[in-house]
């Protein structure tokens, strides 16, 4: 178990663009500040010696599959209610490819 | 305090507890609610408000009062709705700009079940941004403001429910909790806040933070409604494959059993660190309870300490992923301009807040390679000893107790860093990480200020957790702490 983990400023960055969140240089200096200070008191734990498996569920797991019958579906309205850009029964995005 | 007797039907019992008033006129109720909405907006409690959906409810509800027909169990009473689960029809935010204008096509099954027993939902309450908080000041909206003290924090993230209550403006709210959002809120308003087991009440509808952590449960001023609305919104969902077959028991008529005998646990851990205002009134709501019959007794539980860096690592990462899904096209979305990569950067760093970017920030990071074993995994390993650790404990106890927070109400932006945040939630995770029930009750006040009892109960022993509450309700006489509210 090697020492403290300390993130820099680099890793921010790189962090920062696998959440498709961007982080200004006037952020940059309070979030590495807060982010160190969460992952030294996040520490704690990484040295403690546990055989036990490691727990995602806390509920008995379902067998929760339906019969394949046709349900109901979300009106066609419904489905654009929300969206931001249409084109009659297309949702509309900025560019993908190129 | 006079111990209420069981009677013939729920609406009897509700009216014994002063909640229905005898079943005065619905429209009316109503209006009165939205005023005392009005006369209070000062706390910010409120985002949304359904006044038309609310009226027209209230009228339907009278017209079928009127023909001799039968009621559902809630009807007539006014209940406010947290705002990260979704009614059709009412917008929606999670107090975030990113669902500013997001409106729901469905709701949520617990807005249902409370729709089909004629309850009446007169709108959605303030919270923190995508319930990620501790006092419900992330909120996009502004923080709402302590019922007791305009210028503390109401707690969080279910704030604005909790508020709502205690004023008396509704007699039920629905919050949600995945840290002790319900707890935390009730604890600092002096009013009744459950979360039920994980799997007991159905997700479906909830917008998502941690998955395997989150759960709808209800707030009122007393323990008798709060048992009803439990009752209405638990049970199987087959829209949630997280929710239990266990049978839903009358929670109403659990309450009113005597709980003699049963025995208490105090964890030790849970007082360490605790302001001593806060434990003095602790010891004394359990000295009510040992008078009352229970049996009280000091245990230790060591891993207890190791629940918040566990909770926040495992919190973070579901959130990181849950949170993936807005990318303001779909929820209330904006124009498409330029490249898609490019605006959803810009959306998501425009509409989400600073504690949520820093939570999904977090949260990729703790389970990035090279990462994930050492914090992600060892968090489910810590997980594990945690559930399994109080898995022991109620071999020995019924029910365990701690403060719900180990300091009083602070100053509205009183709490300097995001760390000191993350600690004020040291009593309320370890339940979550263990699926487990549990209530905050009041205990009192120090200060003037509320302080708030929590009991833990083992998983789907709801019952018990409420029998040993209403006794407590009846001892101590609670409800008349709220003053002159509703």
């Amino acid at each position: 178990m090697s020492g403290k983990i300390v993130i820099s400023k680099e890793e921010i960055l790189h962090y920062a663009k696998l959440c498709r969140i961007s982080v200004s240089e006037t952020e940059i200096e309070k979030l590495e500040k807060d982010i160190n200070e969460i992952l030294e008191y996040f520490d704690t734990i990484r040295s403690l010696q546990l055989d036990v498996e490691p727990m995602t569920y806390v509920t008995e797991v379902n067998e929760s599959l339906r019969e394949d019958e046709p349900a109901g579906t979300l009106a066609e309205d419904d489905a654009f209610k929300n969206v931001g850009d249409r084109e009659e029964r297309w949702f509309v995005s900025g560019q993908v490819l190129g | 305090m006079v111990r209420f007797r069981p009677s013939a039907g729920v609406s009897s019992i509700l009216e014994q507890a002063g909640v229905k008033e005898g079943f005065t006129d619905p429209v009316e109720k109503v209006y009165r609610a939205l005023e005392k909405i009005e006369a209070t907006k000062e706390l910010n409690a409120f985002i949304t408000f359904d006044r038309e959906g609310a009226v027209r409810k209230a009228e339907e509800i009278k017209r079928r009062m009127d023909k001799g027909e039968k009621l559902g169990s809630l009807a007539g009473l006014i209940i406010a709705v947290k705002d990260n689960i979704s009614t059709r029809g009412l917008r929606t935010t999670c107090s975030s700009k990113m669902l500013e204008n997001y409106v729901p096509v469905y709701d949520a099954t617990v807005i249902e079940r409370i729709k089909r027993e004629d309850g009446i939902i007169i709108g959605k309450t303030n919270m923190d941004e995508f319930a990620m908080g501790s006092s419900t000041e992330t909120s996009f909206f502004g923080p709402t403001r302590n019922f007791f003290d305009h210028s503390r924090v109401a707690g969080g993230s279910s704030g604005g429910s909790a508020v709502a209550t205690a004023c008396g403006a509704v007699e039920l709210a629905l919050g949600s909790d995945t840290g002790g959002s319900i707890r935390n809120p009730a604890a600092f308003n002096s009013v009744v806040g459950l979360k039920p087991t994980y799997g007991r009440v159905s997700r479906y509808g909830l917008i998502a933070y941690g998955s395997s952590l989150d759960q709808i449960g209800p707030m009122a001023r007393s323990i008798l409604p709060a048992a009803l609305l439990l009752q209405v919104i638990a049970g199987k969902d087959l829209r949630d494959s997280t929710t239990s077959s266990q049978p839903v028991p009358n929670y109403v008529e659990e309450a009113l059993k005597k709980p003699d005998g049963l025995r208490i646990g105090l964890i030790k851990e849970g007082f360490e660190n605790v302001d001593e205002k806060v434990s003095s009134k602790i010891y004394e709501a359990i000295r009510v309870l040992e008078k009352a019959g229970c049996l009280v007794e000091e245990v230790s539980m060591p891993s207890m300490k190791y629940a918040l860096p566990a909770y926040y690592i495992i919190a973070m990462a579901e959130c990181s992923s849950n949170l993936a899904r807005f990318d303001g096209i779909r929820y209330g979305g904006k124009r498409a301009e330029g490249r898609w990569e490019d605006q959803l950067v810009k959306i998501r760093t425009e509409c989400f807040g600073d504690e949520v970017k820093r939570r999904i920030f977090l949260g990729t990071f703790v389970l990035s390679a090279g990462y994930k074993e050492d914090f992600y995994i060892k968090a489910c390993r810590v997980r594990r000893k945690i559930h399994d650790d109080f898995k022991l404990l109620f071999k020995d106890f019924d029910v365990l107790a701690t403060p719900t927070m180990p300091v009083l109400p602070w100053k509205i932006g009183g709490l300097l860093s995001p760390l000191e945040m993350y600690m004020m939630d040291v009593e309320t995770v370890a339940v979550n990480l263990a699926g487990l029930p549990a209530i905050s009750l009041p205990a009192g006040f120090a200060d003037s200020l509320p302080v708030g009892l929590q009991l833990i109960g083992d998983r789907f022993n709801e019952a018990t957790l409420l029998r040993i509450s209403y006794t407590y309700e009846c001892e101590t006489g609670f409800t008349e702490w709220l003053g002159n509210a509703g």
